[in-house]
């Protein structure tokens, strides 16, 4: 069965991006999406199966560093930050690992990154199925 | 207990202060007029009441009985429509000074005031109330309700006040802040609530504005009347009794050394216990405790013997605590969990966790049922906060299968528990334990340990292992390095270890072993953290320099390990604004560096897609079009909009970038050029190559230990290449191929062509000559260098002597004691490499001293120079060997190294330990000999005896090809083997017969025993062993060399290369 994913994104484009991305893995589907951290919040309540949370980092109300901190509590979803600013090594990837973020993938362009699938879908893959392989052990 | 208390006192006085302050200001703005009256006296009514609720909580029967008789009169104005009149607010002000001193008295003297002075009030309040209800046509004889009370103030109160009492001051001893901000919203949906729901019996919905009637039936109820039933003074009290068994344990473990003290510190325990008991109204607790105070045994034995009895009984009444394993979670008014009281739920389950962990170290680990009871005790108190990941970790207890493994589950367990206490709101409680300070603190005293198992991982790693055992270890390391900087709030320094662990996370992702650049950070940032931990610990201030550069090059490592240009550089060639600093990957700093070569012109571009789909398809369809292309974008907060900014390059300028966009967006709406950057062509290129220049110096600065391991291998080698060419210009290449040619029948050659070819070998053989004259300054330069480095390697012994001694003052402290060291021989210098075996050795052997029992009360180290070795000597004043293991692990750890480890027990009584380690890194012990002009060294394990030979003992096999042999006894026939093939030509005597001093070192190898003539034995030495690299690596029957204490150099002999062929 294919795990569910929710997609946390403020820019409309990359959650199209990502979705798009899903869709050509055939072990994942998007179950749900937000635009923001208390939106995906308030969703995590109403889809408790997911099983994956793609999130970005710089997005309003509430930033992906705020819901992971939120989040990571009361979830056993994995969490994934999927952040143009979590460049390998950098302070946001840091942190990000601090509050226990599962994984942490740099998008290759920007937070509106349309070549994502082209560069990082590989290693976003990877990242994504050694978790569920997780989670499965 | 008594901390508690005062604390609690203390709060009291605090909150009544607010309180009387609140209901002041409430009614001086109700004298005044104003146009809110309602919320006016609403306050006022919260204000005394919970100063009434408070009160009764410390059982301040006078104090209480004003107040609720206050509390009475506003009521009426509050539910029943009494006017507020000038009179009844003159009253209530008189109240309200009245309340006020009484709180004065009472905060000063811890008891409740004398009735006599207020008596007045009783009188003014009781009269409002009666002239208040005549209003109103009901006829209520207060004062006897109000004397009733006096006389039995605990038993008139109801129920459902008190709960809300209790939680008031529950709340208050949590977290003063918030109090009143909760109470206030509590209280207005209490307000609110009561109005709809003032007839529902349920005493959890019952609230403070039930009817008369409601509030008197229910005080008939089971009325809690002990401390003992207040959840949160349960709470506190169980985790008294988890500190209390800790302290007892500790007491036990010191009583033989000092029982005196010991009876002291226990008996000093056990009293507090009993106090905090006696105000819980716990008397099964305070007969245990006071009959331990009065029977304490004389006697070591009788003394340990009872304190163990005391924590098992300590025990038997926890468990027996009715309220133990009742459903003790607070829960909020909708009947969820009341979040707030997680960290106060949490504290005695830490003492349990820990109380579990100690059988490990007592020699009584604990059973699988143990194990699965603690998990059961956390489950039930836990679970129903619902954090799943705590919840989880915990149950990993169950899976605990030893010492380290119970360690590990605890540090994930406390990791989830501070994960959940950054969301809570900040307590100011201080007895509060919190997990992180817990955690932290815990890894602070850890975190040398952990640096050296950090570097046995990158050990690894270096010797080929990658596999997931050794990314697991190092996370978990770099995991806990990071919550020890917290401790000491160095959080540059945490957050470096977590930039670490993204980097070996990334790198693992790919299934290749980490680059050897990646894996020098990692090296360098050991070595910092090290440094930071030891300034720290004699309280210096740490180079925060040295942390902050190695940050900025975790964020360039992947750049620098691809062959790419750093982001720094390129946000530097094209003046980027600072909301592009470092989010540019490595794919997009390739893509600006190749759009700079090609002499593109960079925009940065604004843009609003999130509310214009078409447009942003347009756009992004467009930045991949060729005519322009996308670098990077960042987000931008514009009010409670989202926008874009991308920077992308093109052969397009201003104009036409503007002309693009139009047709886009030919509205403009959502695309506008926020900015046209400078041509990469005025960029300073003298600044930039400062830059670059300055970036790889960093890189190379951490490399510096690695460079000097790598001086030592070019050294190494090239004095092996020395002795090759020493050796082919020792050799007569004419003579050897006269020889070769009369060998296959070619004596009569011609003597024009032998003259010629002695002239070609003779020329080769000058040429040769002058390269080893070149190769000879090499040597010499090669030879300073290799000094240089090792004097650059070293450390005076100080770096490692000074830090001993605050670890043990430290560390004795922590076990109650105050225990010193002094320290002689700070200036010896140690090479940096050992002093991390020295360091980690020490530590370990330090600390199970400490923890013997008894433990010795003074130590002094001392470090000294002994030929080619360093010596550490730590000694103690206690006569007894120390921990088997601890000796065996030491011993193997120096051995390892090419050291020793051995103990003596002084006469006079003490111990002595000493620690031997190698000048340098050694690993072989062995016989230097010398052959010739070569020194070679012969490990000494391989050696079976050293034999000088008669002539008459040599013997040549003719059976194989003329094998030289030695015959050692009648049945014992070894065969010679030499060293240098030109030693026998070099030695031979004019008529070929060899002339040796018959000297044979006799060494075994995995097939046979050989015999190795030598010219002169120099000594056993310990010797640093360099292996030989690229084509020096298939040198026969070598495998190294070896820097000699007078530093020559020595060929190491590799015996199991070694045959009699």
């Amino acid at each position: 069965m294919a795990h569910k994913v929710m997609i946390v994104d403020d820019a409309a484009m990359m959650r199209l991006y990502i979705s798009s991305f899903i869709g050509s893995l055939p072990d994942f589907k998007v179950g749900a999406q937000a635009s923001n951290g208390q939106e995906a919040l308030d969703k995590l309540a109403d889809n408790p199966d997911i099983d994956l949370i793609l999130l970005d980092i710089e997005m309003p109300v509430m930033d992906g560093l705020e819901f992971l901190r939120h989040a990571k509590l009361k979830t056993r979803a994995k969490i994934c930050m999927l952040s143009s600013v979590a460049v390998a090594g950098s302070p946001h990837a840091a942190k990000a690992r601090e509050l226990g973020a599962d994984g942490v993938v740099s998008k290759p362009s920007g937070t509106v990154s349309h070549d994502l699938e082209e560069k990082s879908g590989e290693e976003l893959a990877n990242v994504m199925r050694s978790l569920m392989q997780a989670v499965a052990a | 207990m008594s901390g508690e208390m005062d604390e609690i006192w203390e709060l009291y006085a605090d909150d009544g202060a607010q309180s009387l302050d609140a209901a002041e200001e409430a009614l001086l703005t109700l004298q005044g007029g104003t146009d809110d009256p309602e919320s006016q006296i609403a306050a006022l009514f919260r204000a005394v009441h919970t100063f009434k609720g408070n009160s009764r909580v410390l059982g301040l029967a006078t104090v209480e009985h004003r107040a609720h008789l206050t509390e009475d009169l506003i009521g009426l104005v509050r539910d029943d429509g009494v006017p507020l009149d000038e009179q009844i607010i003159e009253v209530l002000i008189y109240a309200g000074d009245v309340l006020r001193t009484m709180l004065e008295e009472t905060a000063d003297s811890r008891a409740d005031v004398d009735p006599a002075p207020s008596e007045e009030l009783i009188e003014q309040l009781q009269s409002e109330i009666q002239r208040a209800k005549a209003s109103l046509g009901q006829e209520v004889d207060v004062s006897e309700t109000s004397s009733d009370e006096v006389d039995a103030p605990i038993e008139a109160t109801e129920e459902a006040e008190a709960e809300t009492v209790d939680e008031t001051v529950a709340e208050a001893i949590e977290d003063e802040t918030s109090l009143a901000e909760d109470e206030v919203a509590a209280e207005q949906v209490d307000s609110e609530e009561s109005l709809e729901t003032a007839d529902e019996p349920a005493a959890d919905q019952a609230s403070d504005e039930a009817p008369v009637e409601t509030k008197a039936k229910s005080a008939s109820l089971d009325a809690p009347r002990r401390l003992a039933d207040d959840p949160t003074y349960r709470d506190i009290f169980n985790g008294m009794v988890g500190d209390t068994t800790k302290a007892l344990t500790k007491i036990i473990d010191a009583f033989a050394s000092d029982p005196d003290e010991s009876r002291d510190k226990a008996l000093a325990q056990a009293k507090n216990l009993s106090y905090a008991a006696t105000q819980m109204g716990l008397d099964e607790w305070q007969v245990e405790l006071d009959a331990f105070v009065a029977d304490f045994p004389e006697g070591i034995d009788a003394g340990v013997e009872a304190i163990a009895a005391l924590i098992l009984k300590m025990d038997e009444l926890a468990g027996n605590d009715p309220n133990a394993n009742s459903d003790t979670t607070r829960r909020d008014e909708d009947g969820g969990v009341d979040e707030s009281n997680f960290l106060t739920d949490l504290q005695s389950l830490l003492g349990r966790v820990s109380e579990v962990g100690m059988g490990y170290r007592t020699g009584n680990p604990p059973s699988a049922e143990d194990l699965q009871g603690l998990v059961d005790e956390i489950c039930d108190k836990l679970e129903d906060y619902g954090y799943v990941r705590v919840i989880a970790a915990a149950k990993n207890f169950a899976n605990a299968t030893d010492a380290k493994a119970y360690r590990w589950n605890t540090v994930r367990f406390f990791e989830e528990l501070a994960a959940v206490e950054v969301v809570l709101p900040e307590t100011k409680d201080k007895d509060i334990l919190r997990p992180s300070v817990a955690l932290h603190s815990w890894a602070a005293d850890q975190i040398m340990e952990n640096l050296a198992e950090l570097t046995e991982v990158l050990g690894e790693f270096r010797s080929g292992a990658s596999g997931d055992e050794q990314y697991s270890k190092l996370e978990r390391l770099l995991r806990l390095v990071h919550h020890a900087a917290k401790h000491v709030e160095i959080d540059t320094a945490s957050q470096l270890a977590m930039a670490l662990l993204d980097l070996f996370s990334r790198v693992q992702l790919t299934g290749h072993a980490p680059d050897p650049i990646l894996l020098h950070m990692a090296r360098g940032f050991i070595d910092t953290i090290e440094l930071v931990f030891d300034a720290v610990e004699q309280g210096e201030a740490p180079n925060m320099e040295a942390i902050d550069r190695l940050f900025e090059e975790a964020s360039n490592v992947f750049f620098v390990g691809s062959g790419v240009i750093t982001a720094s550089s390129i946000e530097k060639r094209l003046g980027l604004p600072k909301s592009f600093h470092r989010v540019l990957s490595p794919e997009s700093v390739q893509a600006a560096a190749n759009a700079m070569d090609d002499g593109k012109i960079f925009h940065i571009l604004r843009t609003d897609l999130n509310d214009h789909d078409t447009i942003a398809e347009a756009f992004l369809a467009w930045v991949s079009s060729g005519q322009a292309e996308m670098i990077t974008n960042v987000t931008v907060f514009e009010g409670d909009r989202t926008l874009f900014d991308f920077l992308i390059a093109t052969d397009l300028d201003e104009a036409g970038v503007t002309e693009a966009i139009h047709d886009l967006d030919p509205r403009g709406e959502a695309i506008r050029i926020e900015m046209t950057l400078e041509k990469t062509t005025h960029h300073d290129e003298e600044d930039e190559e400062k830059g670059e220049s300055a970036e790889y110096n960093r890189m190379n600065t951490q490399m510096g230990l690695e460079l000097l391991e790598t001086i030592g291998e070019v050294s190494a080698s090239q004095s092996m290449i020395h002795h090759m060419l020493e050796q082919l210009v020792e050799r007569d290449m004419a003579a050897e191929l006269d020889a070769a040619l009369r060998e296959q029948g070619m004596g009569e050659i011609a003597l024009s062509i032998r003259a010629i070819t002695r002239k070609v070998v003779e020329d080769f053989h000058q040429d040769l000559r002058e390269a080893a004259e070149l190769e000879y300054q090499l040597t010499e330069q090669m030879s300073v260098l290799q000094e240089e480095s090792v004097a650059m390697r070293a450390r005076p012994a100080d770096v490692l002597l000074k830090p001993m001694a605050a670890f043990v003052e430290s560390q004795s402290r922590m076990r109650g004691a105050e225990v010193r060291m002094s320290v002689t021989g700070g200036d010896v210098m140690i090479d940096q490499a050992m002093l991390e075996v020295l360091r980690g050795g020490l530590r370990s052997l330090l600390t199970a001293r400490l923890d013997a029992e008894p433990a010795p009360s003074q130590f002094h180290i001392s470090a000294r120079r002994e030929e080619d070795l360093i010596v550490i000597v730590l000694e103690d004043d206690c006569d007894y060997d120390c921990e088997a293991s601890v000796k065996q692990s030491l011993s193997e750890t120096l051995s390892n190294e090419g050291g020793n480890f051995r103990t003596v027990t002084l006469p006079a009584g003490g111990s002595r330990f000493y620690l031997e380690i190698p000048l340098s890194m050694v690993v072989l012990d062995g016989m230097v000999v010398r052959v010739g002009d070569i020194h070679y060294v012969v490990p000494v394990d391989a050696i079976m005896r050293i034999h000088q030979a008669e002539e008459s003992q040599k013997i040549s096999v003719s059976a194989d090809s003329g094998q030289k042999m030695i015959r050692i006894t009648e049945d014992e026939i070894i065969p010679i083997h030499r060293l240098r093939k030109s030693h026998q030509n070099r030695n031979a005597a004019p008529g070929g017969e060899e002339v040796e001093n018959n000297l044979y070192v006799i060494v075994r190898n995995s097939d046979s025993a050989l015999a190795i003539p030598v010219d002169e034995l120099l000594g056993q030495q310990l010797v640093l062993l360099r292996p030989l690299k690229g084509m020096l690596s298939g040198m026969r029957d070598m495998t190294g060399v070896a820097l000699l204490a007078g530093g020559e150099v020595g060929m190491v002999v590799a015996i199991n290369k070694l045959n009699a062929a």
